[in-house]
């Protein structure tokens, strides 16, 4: 599978930088300084904050949060068939780390959604996530990509 | 319908009255401003909300006189809610200050011939609107509402009209005629999410013969502690022959509706709000009194979907809760005993 949640993520925050810069910041401050560990599917990024801004990194340092979801879970949330406390108490979202730790991520991913609700250009990039991304490929993000992957990054790319 | 017909003076009312007002956010640079045309049908079978709205995108980095377009569709069936939040790219709007017309993509809202044409057609569920609604009473404009920390806002309230046409909602078609149907237009700079809240209703009679129509609103800060306004509008057929006010009015509520798993649009907006607790009362009463004239209603809430919105100064939201049920209104208004008993839909404004 490409590695369509790192392109779609690492774009989203890409416009939050731009269009939301408030929300941006915000994310990177309530995550802190901590490194998150995601898998969606067979795909696996980290995401690293130091507390001022947020880069997503192929590399995994340390990581005091692990997340591990589908993108059929992600659709499901998006379209309210399940809720986030639903899906992990049927461990449809799997979440490891020290209670704090949790609790910050936990912050961090609600601004991150309130972003992405205030954001008019989210929809269609979760729209290509969600629908139309399995016919082709992301661009400029591929999941044999080795190099870091920062919204710096893909800024040229998108 | 000539202009001197009663049909006629009502369509040149809404004309005078119900026009866009546009922001001035591409002229001035003042943003902020909102505005929308919303309408509510009652019929056999499905309940009906159509709202078109164009806000400013107050986002920094937006262009000066940037908007938001959106279409926001509630429908209610025996099989529950559906509906969705749709926004268009500013080339697919079109609205014209002064104008009732609005069109966004291929939906529009046209007033012509003494009739709103609304259609829409929605794109990512199966759920299409073609209706017209033709007023059937003089609109009321209430201007210059203030609220605490905000500019004022000013509200036009067409409640009766009548409504023919279809709605499709999935695979079955809903047929209709002479359903009773209720418009407003809202407008202003206020900004979601600052000191204030709103508690609104209508109430159209189940016997299309009875000729009253009855409107309720309440203006209140953020918390419902503080009462800024309300106020019972009252309609004998055409006219509006009532308007009780203020210290005129007494509000109770009773109970708090608790559903099971509210619908919420935009969906998405449920991971920004998951809470099913609302604080949407079981039972409104309101009861009215002045200069000789008594009014009565109790508004019995059965289920509600929550429109939420993002604030537009912090990252919470303000939800809006669209509650359907049963009113029932007694009173005695300029030596008449009047009653009535209709479907209704309130609408509480919550944090």
């Amino acid at each position: 599978m490409p590695s369509s949640f790192t392109a779609f993520l690492a774009r989203s925050l890409v416009l939050f930088e731009d269009e939301l810069p408030v929300v941006y910041r915000e994310i990177a401050r309530r995550v802190g300084d901590r490194e998150v560990s995601c898998a969606v599917d067979a795909e696996r990024i980290t995401i690293r904050s130091d507390g001022l801004r947020l880069r997503l990194t192929r590399d995994v340092a340390a990581p005091v949060v692990f997340l591990r979801t589908s993108r059929d879970v992600i659709a499901d949330l998006l379209h309210a068939r399940t809720t986030l406390a639903e899906a992990v108490w049927a461990d449809r979202i799997l979440l490891r780390g020290d209670l704090s730790d949790l609790i910050h991520f936990h912050d961090g991913l609600m601004a991150y959604l309130a972003g992405a609700v205030r954001c008019p250009s989210f929809p269609e990039l979760l729209d290509e996530y969600l629908d139309r991304f399995p016919d082709r490929a992301a661009d400029g993000v591929r999941a044999d990509d080795s190099i870091e992957t920062s919204p710096e990054h893909l800024r040229g790319a998108a | 319908m000539t202009a001197q017909s009663l049909e006629g003076r009502i369509a040149a009312a809404v004309t005078a009255r119900d026009y866009f007002r546009r922001s001035q956010f591409g002229l001035t640079g003042r943003s902020g401003h909102k505005e929308w045309l919303h309408f509510a049908v009652y019929a056999d079978g499905v309940d009906l909300l159509v709202n078109f709205s164009l806000v400013d995108d107050i986002r920094p980095r937006a262009p000066r006189g940037a908007e938001l377009a959106r279409i926001t569709v509630l429908v209610r069936t025996k099989d529950g809610w559906d509906g969705d939040v749709e926004g268009f790219p500013s080339e697919r709007v079109h609205v014209r200050g002064g104008r009732t017309d609005v069109s966004f993509a291929e939906n529009h809202v046209r007033f012509l011939d003494g009739a709103f044409r609304i259609r829409v057609s929605l794109s990512r569920r199966p759920i299409e609107v073609d209706l017209a609604l033709v007023p059937e009473v003089f609109p009321s404009e209430a201007n210059n509402i203030d609220v605490e920390d905000g500019p004022a806002i000013h509200w036009m309230v067409l409640p009766r009209l009548s409504a023919r046409g279809t709605v499709r909602v999935g695979a079955r078609l809903h047929p209709l005629s002479n359903a009773p149907a209720y418009h407003d237009h809202n407008w202003g700079n206020f900004r979601w999410g600052k000191n204030f809240a709103w508690e609104w209703g209508y109430a159209l009679p189940d016997d299309r013969t009875c000729p009253y129509s009855v409107v309720f609103v309440r203006l209140m800060d953020r918390g419902h502690r503080t009462d800024l306004m309300q106020a019972v509008f009252l309609w004998d057929g055409p006219r509006q022959i009532r308007v009780f006010r203020d210290s005129e009015l007494r509000v109770r509520h009773e109970g708090l509706l608790a559903p099971e798993r509210p619908f919420k649009l935009p969906r998405a907006m449920a991971l920004v709000a998951p809470e099913h607790s609302t604080d949407v009362p079981r039972v409104l009463a309101v009861e009215a009194a002045g200069r000789g004239d008594t009014l009565e209603f109790e508004f019995r809430a059965e289920d509600l979907a929550q429109v939420v919105i993002p604030n537009d100064d912090d990252l919470g939201v303000t939800i809006i809760n669209e509650v359907s049920g049963d009113l029932a209104l007694s009173g005695e208004v300029a030596g008449r005993k009047l009653s009535f008993s209709g479907r209704s839909i309130c609408e509480f404004l919550g944090a």
